[in-house]
């Protein structure tokens, strides 16, 4: 999905105010004379100039590209579902691992993902199983990282 | 200094430095040798490895790895004209077509043989120019440090970018985004939005996964793998009539090698922009400018000497300032924090022995690439058969435990999310990501000496100006800038005469 200039002007323009706006609620105790908020304004300033000349740019050029142009993947939904299954399997990974440990989780995440992707399942169960145990050993065995241990497994 | 090289050999030649360089050489090698990882990726994959290594041998990791993947870029984009890293793309047409002629070992050879020399030539350079430099930066005080930065920021916005417009905004964002945290002189909690986990700012690793990584995932999904064309059969005689191509056009690889590094040195100028301006250039020193396109071996030797060398020369700012010459310095910057081996022109006399030891690996890491490299054209044909629809999701798992980690925190694997699809849209609007993470990196530098230079000045910003260096480094700045508005304006008028509305600008 492309936005065109005009869009992303404004909307960056407009990060631009909430800096600026949130950096004046700043505390700023003992009245340093460059305080918390010096830098973020000069930051805002910075930011707001170019998305105005962005946007003004676009604005007098009179720009033929429309606000927004849809890309061919978003009309299939087959391509969105997968595409989306990425973030969400994330999140489960994340909002998961805690109940049901590292080992379990990861396979999960793998394996959907890879059958998702169209590889076969003679390929895909052998791969998660070794790449998680390779995970497992490389980040919690060698690098000591605890990863979660969960309830059903290693408790 | 002798000694502090004899405590580097002895920190460089240990089986566990050794070791590291070698794992990390093969890995670099694969992922250079993929379509679609780049060598970026590699590196932000490493990091939370490295992470858990002393010092030395996570450098050794970092700049063996980015080595090797420079290299094996030029193995797909020869063997099936699809560069396997951005900095091999200049030249692919040439090394396909030699491949089409029935000498792929010929344009696989070259890749690796002036890889090497171009990458040696550049850790030359980085030996004796980085001390050097470093002694004269002693005299630089904050006001000077304020420069640099942002003669920095402004060399990675306007050197190269398509748009500088696009670039500018998005240093602007990592600037932003660097704000989040208490990790500012005042020491006050800024946008945190009450998030204990932000206090002290969004961390570099998980941002940089999110941003390389995951936003490599997401974007395969959308765009499956290209049909590669061409067989791949075995691949012999690599280094056959190497020595008469060196004698044959010893001023190319010169060339190559010189330029390559100067335009790594450059703030924001890496690899693949070295390797696209050496091949324009041996074009048109060349003797035989038409033969170009063709099959012809000079671009590639001029070419693949320059995006190696390119390596060494991007390291010189990021060890004597800490301002990264593109985004894997950045990353590299940044683990050098993380291992308190702070860059700047003081480590040169606190840690002289840890500076050698880089300067050693970098001649070991090149060194390295003639056995490695050998193996993996050997080897490639059974490489590029690796499915990307079983590596991404592969990807994807070590991008989640590797951002895990680095604080045993699972917040971070959300921002990694966060950042990775950031970073997919914005790639998908053709906003560049890399001026984010030079954002990130110099942000809390930049406002540091900011702050002191103003407190210093009683904010005036005459105080900016009034000392010779800094008075040259703010007129160096004010020109880049300049002259990207003039020449942006001028290009503007010439467009509109002859094609209005035109995209080229």
């Amino acid at each position: 999905m492309r936005f065109n200039d005009r869009i992303w002007g404004a909307l960056l323009l407009g990060f631009a105010i909430v800096i600026w706006y949130s950096a004046q609620d700043l505390p700023n105790p003992g009245d340093q004379l460059y305080g918390p908020a010096f830098f973020p304004e000069w930051i805002a300033l910075a930011l707001g100039i170019s998305a105005a000349v962005m946007l003004g740019n676009s604005l007098i050029r009179g720009e033929s590209e429309p606000l927004v142009s849809v890309d061919g993947w978003l009309l299939q939904p087959a391509v969105v579902a997968r595409f989306l299954l990425v973030p969400a399997l994330v999140i489960f990974y994340v909002y998961a691992v805690d109940e049901l440990g590292f080992l379990l989780t990861a396979a999960l995440v793998l394996a959907v993902m890879l059958l998702s992707l169209g590889v076969r399942v003679r390929v895909a169960l052998p791969t998660t199983a070794g790449i998680v145990l390779l995970v497992y050993g490389i980040f919690d065995i060698m690098l000591r990282v605890p990863l979660p241990r969960g309830d059903l497994f290693f408790s | 200094m002798l000694d502090a090289y004899l405590t580097a050999i002895g920190m460089v030649f240990t089986p566990y430095v050794l070791g590291v360089m070698l794992l990390s050489g093969i890995y670099g090698l694969v992922i250079g040798c993929i379509p679609g990882l780049s060598a970026t990726m590699a590196i932000a994959l490493l990091v939370p490895l490295t992470f858990f290594m002393p010092p030395i041998p996570a450098i050794a990791a970092i700049v063996t790895t980015s080595a090797m993947a420079i290299f094996s870029g030029d193995i797909p984009g020869c063997l099936l004209r699809i560069p396997g890293t951005p900095a091999s793309a200049a030249y692919v047409d040439e090394a396909y077509e030699m491949n089409r002629n029935g000498h792929p070992e010929r344009a696989l050879g070259i890749g690796l043989v002036f890889s090497v020399i171009g990458g040696l030539f550049g850790a030359i350079v980085l030996m004796i120019a980085a001390p050097a430099l470093a002694d004269f930066a002693m005299q630089f005080s904050t006001v000077e440090f304020f420069w640099l930065v942002l003669l920095g920021l402004g060399g990675a916005v306007f050197i190269g970018a398509r748009r500088p417009i696009k670039a500018v905004l998005m240093l602007f964002v990592g600037l932003a985004i660097s704000l989040v945290g208490m990790q500012n002189p005042a020491g006050l909690p800024r946008f945190t939005f009450g998030s204990i986990d932000l206090l002290s700012g969004f961390s570099l690793i998980p941002v940089m996964v999110g941003m390389f990584a995951v936003s490599e995932v997401l974007r395969s999904i959308i765009r499956p793998q290209a049909k590669a064309e061409g067989k791949v059969g075995g691949i012999d005689g690599i280094f056959h009539g190497m020595w008469g191509l060196t004698k044959k056009y010893p001023w190319p690889l010169a060339r190559g090698s010189i330029l390559g590094t100067i335009i790594g040195a450059l703030p924001g100028a890496g690899a693949d922009i070295a390797a696209w301006m050496s091949y324009a250039m041996s074009k048109r020193f060349s003797k035989e400018p038409e033969k170009f396109g063709t099959g012809h071996p000079e671009g590639l030797v001029e070419a693949g000497a320059s995006n190696n060398s390119a390596l060494g020369g991007t390291w010189i700012p990021a060890l004597v300032f800490g301002i990264p010459g593109d985004s894997i310095t950045a990353i590299a910057i940044g683990v050098l924090y993380m291992k308190n081996l702070n860059p700047g022109p003081t480590i040169f006399i606190h840690a002289p022995q840890n500076v050698y030891a880089i300067f050693l690996i970098f001649l070991l890491a090149n060194l390295l690439m003639i056995p490695l490299g050998w193996a993996i054209i050997k080897l490639a044909r059974h490489v590029l058969k690796v499915p990307r629809n079983v590596l991404m999701p592969i990807i994807l798992l070590f991008a989640m435990v590797g951002a895990y980690a680095i604080n045993n925190n699972l917040f971070d694997v959300l921002i990694m999310l966060a950042f990775g699809l950031f970073g997919f849209v914005l790639e998908e609007n053709e906003f560049p990501v890399a001026p984010i993470i030079l954002g990130i990196v110099l942000g809390p530098m930049l406002e540091a000496n900011f702050v002191a230079s103003m407190i210093k000045a009683d904010g005036s910003f005459l105080g900016f100006v009034n000392r010779p260096i800094a008075a040259v480094l703010a007129a160096i700045t004010a020109g880049i800038v300049l002259w990207s508005i003039a020449s942006a304006l001028l290009r503007k008028r010439g467009a509109e005469s002859k094609e209005p509305l035109s995209e080229h600008l």
